[in-house]
């Protein structure tokens, strides 16, 4: 049993799944980080990376080219976050609720959609130039153990780390990172002070859309290589609680990526010592819990985090 | 996942926090889940249109529509005003003979008034 784990723990090939699931988590929950900390929740990450892969897919065989594909799925990825905000911002409405109907939207309108062009069959399986190319950094990636987990991987997975050093220097070191906190602490003193509130909103929600439109065309056009109904499985509730999980800030949220990164991985290689990976899917939901009771310190949302901005009221 | 979960947020939503309310949405939600099914197989409907419909219910129902075309409608449609009145409690006045007999009042306040208080 023992030899067992270690022959799992110690194979490069588990931690080349692991950052690649990270990557995967980690897009959508920038995005979340990015749309909290402005002050909007948003639960429809989910629907809008299953419109971005699906958009991919469509994309790319439309157009047959992988990068107007990925350009095409960020697109309809913001598309579908704007109704998101104009329904939260604009009709002030309950942004639970509005995040839970763009998930349903999302399902049906993939699915309706993927009817109507292929006539009742599924998407063709994409054809290898049409697939997100995996990038191996030359001499580096020849090294042992390191070597295929952090140089060869798909050219998304160094998007991300790029996207997540670039969030977090956004966030907290610059004046917009700035301004976009003041707004989801405190919109009314922010407003005071002159910055447009409901456009620092509707810019992050999109910037959260277009990010989970990028996770969404990196699952289907990189990993999958096809479309499949409700392909994304969740993967956009993980994300939103790798954010809780990381107490809202893009570093947190890429170190409980990981976490769940490797549960996700180890569900399927640990099938010899029957340990079922169900257990390991409820790991993202039990730590995010945990977290939230404050075994590992408070995390504390945004101060004005899910509520309306209504100019005028104390 | 089984969606029966999140329906039931917008069930809640719908149904307008009261349990009369939540009965017959949870009825139309309900028949909306059952019933795509069964255009399934009688008139060949993908199931996911009605998932087209239920989100696009709930988006009705949290922006609130119903309230703003009511305001829209004159004063004169029944139904489309809230009455400008609202009982606050109820108060008992002595009467002044000897009698000392009590009758029973309400005590009225403009609803924007009480609104302004709560």
């Amino acid at each position: 049993m023992l030899e067992i784990f270690w022959r799992v723990f110690t194979s490069s090939d588990l931690w080349a799944a692991t950052l690649q699931f990270a990557a995967l988590l980690l897009l959508p929950a920038l995005g979340g980080v990015l749309s909290e900390r402005s002050g909007v929740t948003n639960i429809g990450l989910e629907g809008m990376m299953l419109m971005g892969a699906f958009a991919g897919v469509v994309g790319a065989l439309g157009t047959h080219s992988v990068l107007l594909g990925v350009l095409i799925a960020i697109l309809a990825g913001a598309l579908i976050s704007l109704i998101h905000a104009v329904v939260s911002i604009n009709f002030k409405a309950n942004q639970v609720v509005s995040g839970i109907a763009i998930n349903i939207a999302a399902l049906g309108l993939t699915n309706y959609i993927m009817f109507i062009i292929t006539g009742g069959q599924g998407v063709p399986s994409l054809p290898n130039e049409l697939r997100l190319p995996e990038v191996s950094l030359g001499p580096l990636s020849t090294i042992p153990f390191l070597g295929p987990v952090l140089f060869q991987q798909n050219i998304i997975f160094y998007i991300a780390l790029v996207l997540l050093i670039g969030t977090q220097f956004l966030l907290f070191n610059t004046n917009i990172g700035l301004r976009i906190r003041a707004v989801g602490e405190h919109p009314q003193a922010a407003d005071t002070a002159g910055i447009n509130v409901p456009l620092v909103r509707y810019l992050c929600v999109l910037g959260s859309g277009a990010l989970a439109g990028l996770a969404g065309a990196f699952l289907s056009l990189g990993i999958a290589g096809i479309f499949g109904s409700n392909m994304t499985a969740g993967a956009g509730f993980i994300a939103l609680a790798a954010v809780i999980f990381g107490k809202y800030t893009p570093w947190g949220a890429a170190v409980a990526c990981l976490i769940f990164g490797l549960g996700q991985a180890l569900g399927t290689r640990l099938q010899e010592t029957h340990i079922s990976p169900n257990l390991l899917n409820t790991l993202p939901y039990l730590l995010t819990l945990i977290a939230l009771v404050g075994l590992v310190g408070r995390t504390v949302a945004p101060a004005a985090d899910g509520v309306p901005y209504e100019p005028g009221t104390e | 996942t089984d969606p029966t979960g999140f329906d039931a947020i917008g069930v809640s939503l719908l149904g307008n926090n009261t349990a009369t309310g939540m009965l017959l949405a949870s009825l139309l939600f309900g028949g909306l889940r059952q019933g795509s099914t069964q255009m399934q197989l009688n008139a060949n409907i993908p199931v996911d249109l009605v998932f087209i419909i239920q989100a696009l219910v709930l988006f009705s129902i949290a922006s609130e529509f119903l309230p703003a075309i009511l305001r829209a409608l004159p004063v004169w449609v029944p139904f489309s005003r809230k009455p400008a009145l609202v009982v606050t409690g109820s108060t008992t006045v002595a009467k002044q003979n000897g009698d000392s007999a009590e009758k029973e009042g309400v005590t009225v306040q403009a609803r924007s008034q009480q609104e302004e208080e709560s």
